[in-house]
């Protein structure tokens, strides 16, 4: 399993590395101009050669290329531009912006999963009525509603109505060392991905030694407490409630938008699951019904469920993106968009590698559940 | 064997099958279709996008003064200030700038429509292809798409699509080409692909193979058809991530030259910013449209996938279930019936077979456990049985009494198929196998199961590759020229160089033969005919 891991990292990371390649280059060519051109007007021709100097911007687009590229190799990004020569160094301002984005995404994604899944369960088990039928209406209403204005109206009912702030982040970009809130949003991240372990192991104990899983509200809860352990842990204690207070409405918004398609998938299979014939059987051996329901029919609907949400995470990323956009998170989606819209380029493809790897590692997560979940991947990935 | 001829269809028959098949194929799928009452909302919504699409420059030629309603450049001077809400003239209102919004509304709707479309289709083309070619071939080309596919997960469409936004304006027709690309290589192939995987393992592509189909013709006639379903509903899927980039790429005020929904919202917050007031006319129907728009694409793919996959809508009106708390009242409520207040738990057996497999291995167990038959020795030792068994896709579950109880649900044909595969695949003998629980189910007083009738040997006789056994190469040709002629279609195979060539799902509406081929020759039976002397075949 680890080696079939470690293979699927390394594949990975080359793919990474091509798609960054191939994007440094198509940036450079359908763009008209460059920085210097475009956006440091009213300059005399030899200041912008100094400052194309300056920039690096002269040599040719190999030399760049390969420059970037022995930069990047050693965890150096590169430094990007502003229009006074070199700005602050990408490491730095994707240091500043990823966390917060990284947080919100798997926050979300693991409440919107846990969610979706309950309630995909609760309205196959019941069965067509009332509770089902509302359920599904308004997860395919929220699933197919136009995410920025869904993020517009909690911004504008919940976050103006209840005071509740909601920009993240450095707010002007570039001064300020808003590192303390990066900082400490990136231990959250941590403690976060530490929970989430711990959490996932001891239900992986549970079912070894008392051959059943969690109660998932048991699940919830332990995550939770774990994670704020992990604060008091980290000496962020006093910090994390602001940022909690901040993060909500676009977390909100971010499970609002996502635990639709769970929900949804869920449901369907488990309606499929539960006229399986091992369902039937286990009826028939008289277990009683939450047994059936969450130890025979739930397990293995699940499969579908994440194999779904992997092919799904380039739009979970994507809403994440637009949530930003509109609710001025200063996250990875923001800095993206502001820096292709600069030119910035060194930026822009730092940002795009963050995406990359935060894609990389939520699809490797995800394949790790998967084959926690089902025997025969494992089977097969060790041969 | 009476009336042997050798047969060809003329391309009128043929003709004439293809068209009743289709006929009555798509009568079942609006029938399946029709159950699921959202998927008929969506259709619904779509027509009257459709229409809309339509209307506005019928509308603008007669109705409406180009002047005032114009969806650019329109201005109405009676009325003071601009945004106004609804009244006599604009159902909806009019924006800041004084342009009727039901007129803008309308007027985006055919570019809407025109990506959304390019999109879908581009991404179906381009997914099933790749999915069908890695699914055929594996291997090295397999390997390309994948981690193509992969590369292309890393690079979330959406995002790449607004971020071209940001440099270029692209047109509705190269946004919905482009981004049918990116995700036709992506998520759409992976699922196809592995969809086309599933079909690759079926009978008639064996069969096919068999009897000696090319590349191209498997691909092109067998694999692609059964994929379509399955490709359609993947498209329409693809076109909700397709508008709400686009109109996030125009919400953020970077197409504004074009006309969309989500430039309306652009417009409406950048002109709120100047005067204060939120234009909820503007912005709650442009919102509402781009999302019913969305949803109308998804509700349809969802009725679409019932007729893809109609499985789980079939089971769930043919198996009436009784909920388990009602079960026990009606069973002591029944005085007149006293053998149904035996508290036993029930359990409405669907498909007689799985039951049977699901029986094979108590069979199993107890047999070798108290008799110690001869025959279960050859199978080797139980604990041996079950990890096979289990490796292969069955749940093995242990029982109070101790005995054990397998069943194949895990995602595995739930058939004779699956038994017949997973005894080519665990080595176990078929023959034993059956035997042997054909002893228990006779002692139940059940139906037995013959190797012959259930079981399509033809998986078996390739998994053990001695064709030469089975069928003679001029039977092959034979079958192999019926194949062609008719698409798709099932050979089951028998010792003894008989083969049963059978038309499957794409005609099955219009199943009115079987094809009997033996060593003299090939009969056309009609169907009942067809049957008993298939039956007589076998059980012979």
């Amino acid at each position: 399993m680890i080696r079939y891991l470690f293979k699927r990292l390394l594949t990975g990371l080359v793919l990474l590395f091509i798609y960054v390649s191939l994007l440094f280059f198509s940036i450079q060519a359908i763009l008209p101009g460059d920085y210097v051109s475009q956006f440091a007007l009213g300059l005399t021709p030899s200041e912008a050669a100094t400052l194309r100097e300056e920039l690096k911007l002269d040599a040719p687009l190999w030399q760049r290329y390969l420059n970037w590229l022995s930069h990047v190799s050693r965890g150096d990004l590169g430094t990007s531009f502003s229009p006074w020569g070199m700005g602050p160094p990408v490491t730095q301002i994707l240091i500043q912006t990823a966390p917060i984005t990284m947080l919100i995404f798997g926050l979300g994604t693991v409440v919107a999963f846990l969610l979706g899944q309950w309630l995909g369960r609760v309205a196959a088990w019941r069965g067509p009525g009332v509770v089902t039928g509302s359920i599904t209406f308004v997860s395919i209403a929220l699933y197919t509603s136009f995410p920025p204005w869904i993020a517009f109206l909690m911004y504008e009912f919940i976050a103006l109505r209840f005071g509740i702030p909601v920009s993240l982040g450095g707010r002007p970009r570039f001064d300020a060392p808003g590192v303390d809130q990066a900082q400490t949003i990136s231990r959250m991240l941590v403690g976060l991905i530490l929970a989430l372990l711990a959490a996932l192991m001891s239900n992986w104990l549970a079912r070894r030694f008392f051959k059943r899983p969690l109660p998932q509200i048991v699940f919830s809860l332990l995550m939770t407490i774990l994670w704020a352990g992990s604060w008091l842990l980290f000496g962020i204690h006093d910090l994390v409630p602001g940022i909690l207070r901040q993060m909500a409405i676009p977390t909100a918004t971010y499970v609002l938008l996502t635990f639709g398609e769970v929900m949804l998938i869920m449901r369907t299979t488990m309606v499929d699951t539960l006229h399986e014939d091992y369902v039937q059987i286990a009826r028939a051996k008289g277990l009683a019904d939450h047994k059936v329901r969450d130890q025979h029919a739930a397990r293995n609907a699940l499969l579908p469920v994440t194999s779904r949400l992997m092919i799904s995470l380039p739009f979970l990323l994507s809403s994440m993106v637009m949530i930003e956009e509109v609710m001025n998170v200063q996250g990875i989606g923001t800095t993206l968009f502001y820096a292709v819209g600069m030119q910035n380029i060194p930026l822009a493809l730092g940002a795009t590698i963050v995406i990359g790897v935060v894609a990389l590692l939520a699809r490797l997560l995800l394949e790790v559940l998967l084959a926690a979940l089902d025997p025969r991947i494992r089977i097969v990935s060790s041969l | 064997m009476p009336n042997q001829k050798i047969l060809i269809i003329s391309r009128k028959e043929r003709f004439k099958i293809w068209l009743i098949s289709s006929w009555t194929r798509s009568r079942d799928s609006w029938r399946i279709y029709k159950r699921n009452k959202l998927a008929v909302l969506g259709l619904l919504v779509l027509v009257i996008y459709l229409l809309m699409a339509v209307a506005h420059p019928m509308m603008m030629r007669t109705v409406w003064p180009k002047g005032i309603y114009d969806p650019v450049v329109g201005y109405d001077v009676n009325i003071f200030p601009h945004p106004s809400p609804p009244g006599p003239g604009h159902p909806l209102g009019t924006d800041t700038l004084g342009r009727d919004v039901l007129s803008i509304l309308m007027a985006a709707t055919r570019p809407s429509l025109q990506m959304a479309l390019t999109a879908a289709l581009t991404a179906a083309i381009i997914g099933t292809l790749i999915g069908a070619v890695s699914a055929y071939y594996r291997g090295l080309v397999d390997d390309l798409f994948s981690n193509l596919a992969d590369l292309s997960l890393l690079a979330p469409a959406p995002i790449v699509m607004v971020v071209i936004g940001f440099m270029l304006d692209i047109s509705p027709l190269k946004f919905g080409l482009l981004y049918g690309f990116l995700v036709g290589i992506g998520g759409v192939a992976t699922v196809l692909r592995a969809h086309a995987l599933t079909i690759m393992n079926k009978n008639f592509i064996a069969a096919a193979r068999i009897a000696g189909g090319g590349a191209l013709h498997i691909i092109g006639r067998h694999l692609i058809p059964h994929m379509l379903p399955l490709a359609s509903v993947n498209m329409l899927l693809t076109v909700t991530g397709a508008i709400f980039a686009n109109g996030f790429i125009a919400f953020l005020g970077l197409s504004r030259a074009q006309l969309n929904w989500g430039s309306m919202i652009y417009d409406a917050e950048t002109y709120r910013q100047i005067n204060g007031a939120i234009p909820w006319n503007v912005m709650v129907t442009s919102a509402l449209a781009i999302s019913l728009f969305a949803a109308s694409f998804y509700l349809i793919a969802l009725g679409l996938h019932d007729v893809a996959e109609p499985r789980s809508i079939s089971r769930v009106v043919s198996v009436k279930q009784v909920p388990a708390r009602k079960r026990s009242a009606i069973q002591v409520s029944d005085e007149s019936r006293p053998e149904l207040r035996t508290p036993l738990p029930t359990v409405r057996i669907l498909r007689e077979e799985i039951w049977q497999i699901a029986v094979l291995a108590i069979a199993l167990h107890r047999e070798a456990a108290s008799t110690g038959d001869g025959r279960l020795a050859a199978l080797g030792p139980i604990a041996d049985v079950v990890e096979r068994l289990e490796s292969n896709g069955g749940l093995v579950e242990r029982l109070d009494d101790g005995s054990l109880l397998a069943s194949f649900g895990l995602g595995a044909h739930a058939s004779p198929q699956a038994c017949a595969l997973t005894a080519v695949r665990t080595g176990l003998d078929l023959k034993i196998l059956v035997e042997c629980f054909n002893d228990q189910l006779a002692g139940q007083g059940l139906k037995t199961f013959k190797i012959g009738m259930g079981i399509s040997t033809g998986e078996v006789a390739l998994q053990e590759a001695k064709p030469s056994n089975w069928i003679t190469p001029v039977l092959t040709s034979q079958a192999g020229h019926v194949a062609r002629k008719l698409g798709s279609f099932a050979i089951y195979m028998r010792e003894g160089g008989m083969l049963i060539c059978e038309t499957t799902y794409r005609h099955l509406g219009a199943m009115k033969h079987h094809f009997i081929f033996g060593r003299q020759g090939m009969a056309k039976l009609p169907v009942v005919d067809g049957q008993r002397m298939v039956y007589e075949l076998l059980s012979s």
